[in-house]
């Protein structure tokens, strides 16, 4: 078991990367008008955190098994497509983990040394194609990354190509947990919307993004905000970040 | 003694100033419990084109509806398949059909393999996001709410989830019809019919799933305009039927996103339409126009058997983009009415002087 664990966190260890950081347009309103928000530079896990990843922290963490979490940190999805509490299926194990709830992310972070990723980081990360930093205003890329999460999503047509700053898959796999998704509406404009979630109102429906256009973050985060910490969802999952070495 | 006495009557008169208070108050309660609680029944859903049976009770029920949103690929056109998004299942969604003053509570499920949250706005709701603040609901949640029916008539529903237009470019529209108290009319047919733009990567008629155009429907240029869901879905095996001296009722919708539908038959006279699906009517139509997230009832009777076209009169959306149905009617033809074709030849033609 010991070993298992350090082999895991050997993988884990080499699947980071590093991005620099700097000055970057959200496509969410942070209540400072069109201004560039910083981001200071982050490690990021280059994929998802796997089935076989998860499996070894609940075998270490055994309160984080399915038939000991408590109801508080995870709802009843929570690994429940694993045959057993210790069983992801075999041929899965390659596969990012799903039905794990925001508290069991962060445990699992936490475990490594890490942290889940900001909104704002994951974003950063998500901007990017396989040849610039911002590729947002690429009208074919808008359209790829639109089908993310869905049974059409292009990853499951066999593409996954790692952006220019070796992160694979941050579109068109699964939804990730981000560290504050709970915040993600407090931070959001509410001057047209009288409204303490305008995202759950038709009237509210873009307002609250400053690029109305970028359907794919209008959709992810319309998403995450419906969420509770303890949520599970079979095509959510999440991957760690941790500071610059 | 006396004063005893007098205490006593007012002791007695105290005590029977509180069993008058709570007779009184047992008179409130019984006030309560003595007026009927609202019958329930279970609303039946209905798949497009059809429509529930008229509903024949004389007062208000509290009616339960339970819809999941479900998201799914289907045929678009021949050869083409769209991933769309779906109330019960269908597009439009399952037809709703409840009585002026019931009470209807709603219960929104949305299935376990969604891929985002979804609601429900129904336009036939009074209330905040017409319930669709009080629907927000994850895949594998479900949502419930309950509001009371206080206008009659034809109402769009669709999901109002971000992105709105994405949700109901996908397909997430439907009808609820709110009869009025006295009911409508009896009629021969009744039959459900919502027209949809849909905007694919891929031209009109490239065949394979074909994921959802952002541009296009920014633009507003739709790549199909169709009824009930897909190109054909009124054609062949679908088309509607009736008999010839059938009176029918349509209930039109269009759930939009963007287009506005200029609806006609061919070969028809709308006897009726109540246009925008309200309470009032206007006669011997021709066209109706029925705006994105708007609806219309509308009556005539099948005079005399042949296919009657369905189309949008902005006309290249019939024949370029798949807005077409067919109501075929059977029947004893009537020249009297209709004669059909009784010449076809060659004129002579016209001399030089006569011009």
């Amino acid at each position: 078991m010991p070993l298992l664990c350090m082999l895991s966190a050997a993988v884990v260890a080499d699947d980071y990367v590093s991005l620099a950081g700097g000055p970057f347009h959200s496509s969410l309103r942070f209540g400072n008008g069109d201004k560039a928000v910083f981001v200071a530079g982050y490690q990021l896990m280059s994929r998802p955190v796997r089935e076989a990843e998860f499996l070894a922290f609940v075998e270490t963490h055994p309160q984080w098994r399915r038939d000991r979490i408590p109801a508080l940190f995870a709802d009843a999805g929570y690994l429940a497509h694993w045959p057993g509490p210790l069983t992801p299926r075999s041929e899965a194990l390659d596969f990012p983990v799903t039905r794990v709830s925001w508290f069991a992310a962060d445990a699992y972070c936490r475990a490594q040394g890490a942290r889940l990723p900001s909104w704002l980081e994951w974003e950063f990360a998500a901007a990017a194609d396989d040849r610039q930093t911002d590729a947002r205003d690429d009208a074919h890329r808008r359209q790829r990354v639109l089908t993310g999460g869905t049974p059409g999503a292009y990853r499951a047509a066999g593409e996954s190509e790692p952006n220019v700053y070796g992160v694979h898959d941050l579109h068109g796999l699964v939804w990730e947990w981000p560290w504050d998704h709970a915040s993600l509406m407090a931070a959001a404009d509410s001057r047209n919307v009288d409204t303490e979630n305008p995202l759950r109102y038709c009237g509210g429906s873009a307002l609250a993004f400053s690029d109305r256009r970028d359907y794919a973050v209008i959709k992810r985060v319309a998403l995450l905000s419906a969420l509770s910490a303890r949520t599970t969802l079979s095509n959510l999952g999440f991957r760690c970040a941790k500071e610059l070495p | 003694m006396k004063s005893g006495l007098t205490s006593h009557t007012v002791l007695k008169q105290l005590a029977g100033g509180i069993a008058l208070a709570f007779i009184l108050s047992g008179c409130t309660t019984g006030k309560a419990t003595t007026e009927a609680p609202l019958p329930v029944e279970q609303a039946q859903l209905t798949a497009p084109p059809l429509v529930p049976p008229p509903i024949s009770r004389k007062g208000p029920a509290k009616v339960v509806v339970d819809l999941e949103m479900v998201e799914q690929e289907m045929r678009l056109s021949d050869g083409v398949t769209y991933e769309f998004w779906t109330f019960g299942g269908t597009v439009p969604g399952s037809f709703i059909r409840i009585r002026e003053g019931d009470t209807v509570e709603f219960h929104l499920k949305n299935r376990h393999d969604s891929h985002v949250a979804h609601n429900i706005d129904l336009h036939a709701v009074t209330g905040t996001g017409g319930g669709a603040e009080a629907t927000f609901t994850l895949p594998g949640h479900k949502t419930q709410f309950t509001f009371k029916a206080l206008n009659p008539g034809l109402y769009v529903y669709h999901c109002a989830m971000a992105p709105v237009g994405m949700h109901i470019a996908n397909g997430m529209y439907g009808l609820i019809l709110v009869e009025p108290e006295e009911g409508l009319p009896p009629v021969d047919r009744e039959y459900y019919v919502m027209q949809g733009d849909f905007y694919t990567e891929g031209g009109y008629g490239e065949p394979g799933l074909q994921p959802f155009s952002l541009e296009k429907a920014v633009d507003e240029h739709p790549t199909y305009v169709v009824f009930n869901g897909s190109e054909g879905a009124l054609t062949g095996d679908g088309a509607l039927t009736a008999d010839a001296g059938d009176k029918v009722r349509l209930f039109v919708g269009n759930g939009g996103p963007n287009l506005v539908s200029s609806f006609h038959v061919i070969g028809e006279i709308f006897d009726r339409v109540f246009y925008e699906g309200g309470s009032k009517y206007q006669e011997n139509v021709q066209t109706t126009l029925i705006p994105a997230g708007g609806a219309a009832m509308v009556e005539f009777t099948t005079d005399v058997p042949g296919n009657f076209i369905l189309v949008d009169h902005s006309i290249f959306r019939t024949f370029n983009k798949g807005a077409l149905g067919i109501l075929s009617v059977d029947g004893e033809v009537k020249p009297e009415i209709y004669t059909g074709q009784q010449f076809n030849g060659e004129y002579p033609e016209a001399e030089a002087g006569d011009q």
